[in-house]
């Protein structure tokens, strides 16, 4: 569904992507593991076409999307929950979830995809008229993740959902990205809570500076002793 | 003689409004000083003079033609200008935005001469009398389209799918692109929108006042005070703003001093500064964690 072929990215002269590649397939959760600084992020970021890549190839269902505006990504039918959740601080909840459908002109489907968001994150209901900068952080979170599913995307960005978030919130949002990806929507999920994450993972990538340095599946990836030290704290 | 005063710095407050939510506008969502935005009021003052000389059009027509002269100016201004400068150092941004403005008053000179023209309308010796003040009837036109505009651009930015994604860009340009918002229409529309505002405005003037290709010049740097003392892109601060200076400014010119007329936009902004360096309306919002 998703192909990325040895991208290299740059800000000014740092090289933070190197040669990097990885795919995903339709229907799987595909979570992608880093110490701070790996990469995660620009890979995201590359993917929805705010960050460029300089050299490789991007292409989604067989599409390049290297070069594409993001406005034609998104319309493709890829959405991002960014890192730091990027809501809009002085837009209501409502209008922040408008936001995330900018790319869907049928006031009925924007309407349906509101309330398909309440349903997976029932407190925005209640917050839907409030302020989103008055948001407690966990509700911001979950905010981003519903304004990023409302452009109804095949695919789903996430970078760092769980950032910041009270262990038992951590565990309510990795269920409804479960929940998500179960009802049809492919999931790409960047974390540095890789022991979360490879739970609900169907196979994962290890990036260290700008590397793949490891990728296989749930299982490989849990019992591999270089990620039980690095990122499972030990065992 | 106090609500006179009052009256005239009302007025004045709608003139330095419509200015200033073109410039906070920009800024809010190019991050760019549009320090070329005085001339864009003086094009907009000629081409309402001209639309009435050449077509012999009625004052209201000649307004609109000038406005939608000054929203195809916008546009190509925000194409041939503010978008190539995208992404470059702010110094050379400001740099070229004054170098526009230069430009735009010499090409003025060399289209609608160096001297100053008076557009006489039928209507601007009219004035009426209620309860002791004297009214004039453009001024009140002034008073009245600029509360409709107000109101306007309100209801745009509230309602509107394009009017959402103007705040949604200026709240967080990067995450705007994320959902798919097509920055460079938004901007466009922006830019379109800022010139239509302040033409109008120079439009609205350019019956009380003398026209020249200068004009712009002193508008602009009491304007920079307006929307400094709002809050540089925020615009109920610049609606606030423009209507503080104009009131204060005509006050104190005609209760003082007339000669502390143009002193006093920029003793507001000092003693604003002084007190909320952030600009007057701006409220801190606090990251969440
Ligand atoms: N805007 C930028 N300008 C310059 N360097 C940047 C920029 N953004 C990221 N970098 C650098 O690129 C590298 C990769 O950063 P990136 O944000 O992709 O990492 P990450 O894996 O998401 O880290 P984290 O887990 O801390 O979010 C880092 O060395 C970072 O310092
Ligand atoms: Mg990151």
């Amino acid at each position: 569904m998703l192909k990325v072929e040895n991208i290299n990215v740059y800000y000014e002269r740092i090289h933070a992507l190197k040669n990097l590649s990885l795919e995903v397939k339709q229907g799987e959760i595909v979570t992608i593991l880093g110490a701070n600084g790996a990469g995660k992020t620009t890979t995201l970021n590359s993917i929805i076409g705010v960050t460029r890549a300089k050299s490789g190839k991007i292409s989604f269902q067989g599409i390049d999307i290297t070069t594409a505006d993001p406005s034609k990504i998104v319309e493709m039918g890829l959405a991002i929950s960014p890192e730091g959740r990027k809501i809009f601080p002085k837009m209501t909840v409502y209008e922040n979830l408008e936001m995330g459908a900018y790319v869907l002109n049928s006031p009925q489907r924007i309407h349906d995809n509101i309330m398909r968001a309440f349903n997976y994150f029932p407190v925005l209901r209640e917050r839907s008229g409030q302020i989103s900068s008055t948001l407690s952080g966990g509700e911001q979170q979950m905010l981003a993740i519903a304004r990023a599913l409302m452009a109804n995307p095949k695919l789903l960005l996430l970078d760092e959902p769980s950032l910041g978030l009270a262990p038992l919130l951590v565990k309510d949002i990795f269920r409804i990205v479960k929940e998500i990806n179960k009802d049809g929507v492919t999931v790409m999920l960047v974390e540095q809570n890789a022991k979360q994450a490879l739970q609900i993972a169907h196979r994962g990538y290890v990036i260290e500076t700008g590397r793949v340095f490891l990728e296989g599946s749930r299982e490989e990836l849990i019992n591999d002793k270089r990620i039980i030290d690095a990122y499972l704290g030990g065992k | 003689m106090f609500f006179q005063h009052l009256f005239s710095g009302i007025v004045l407050g709608c003139i330095y409004t419509l200015f200033s939510l073109g410039l906070t506008l920009i800024y809010g969502i190019l991050g760019l000083i549009n320090f070329a935005h005085g001339e864009l009021y003086m094009f907009g003052a000629f081409l309402a003079f001209y639309a009435a000389l050449l077509f012999s059009a009625n004052y209201f027509v000649s307004t609109v033609l000038a406005t939608v002269g000054m929203v195809v100016l916008g546009f190509v201004i925000e194409k041939a200008v503010f978008r190539p400068l995208r992404g470059y150092h702010d110094t050379n941004i400001i740099l070229s935005t004054i170098g526009l403005s230069i430009f735009l008053q010499n090409v003025g000179i060399l289209i609608f001469g160096p001297d100053p023209v008076r557009f006489a309308t039928t209507f601007a010796d009219i004035s009426l009398t209620f309860a002791g003040i004297t009214v004039g009837l453009q001024r009140l036109i002034i008073v009245v389209v600029t509360v409709i505009l107000i109101i306007a651009l309100h209801f745009f930015s509230q309602k509107t799918r394009m009017g959402k994604a103007m705040r949604a860009c200026s709240q967080d340009l990067t995450a705007a692109r994320m959902m798919g918002i097509n920055v460079n229409k938004v901007t466009a529309f922006t830019v379109m929108i800022g010139a239509g505002l302040v033409g109008i405005g120079g439009a609205l003037v350019a019956p009380l006042y003398l026209v020249s290709p200068i004009m712009g010049i002193k508008a602009c740097s009491k304007a920079f005070a307006v929307v400094i003392l709002g809050g540089l892109g925020n615009v109920p601060g610049a609606i606030m703003g423009g209507f503080i200076v104009g009131i204060a400014e005509s006050l104190t010119a005609g209760m003082v001093s007339s000669h502390l007329r143009d002193v006093v936009p920029f003793l507001v902004l000092v003693f604003a500064l002084l007190l909320k360096p952030e600009g007057l309306f701006s409220k801190h919002i606090q990251e969440k964690v």
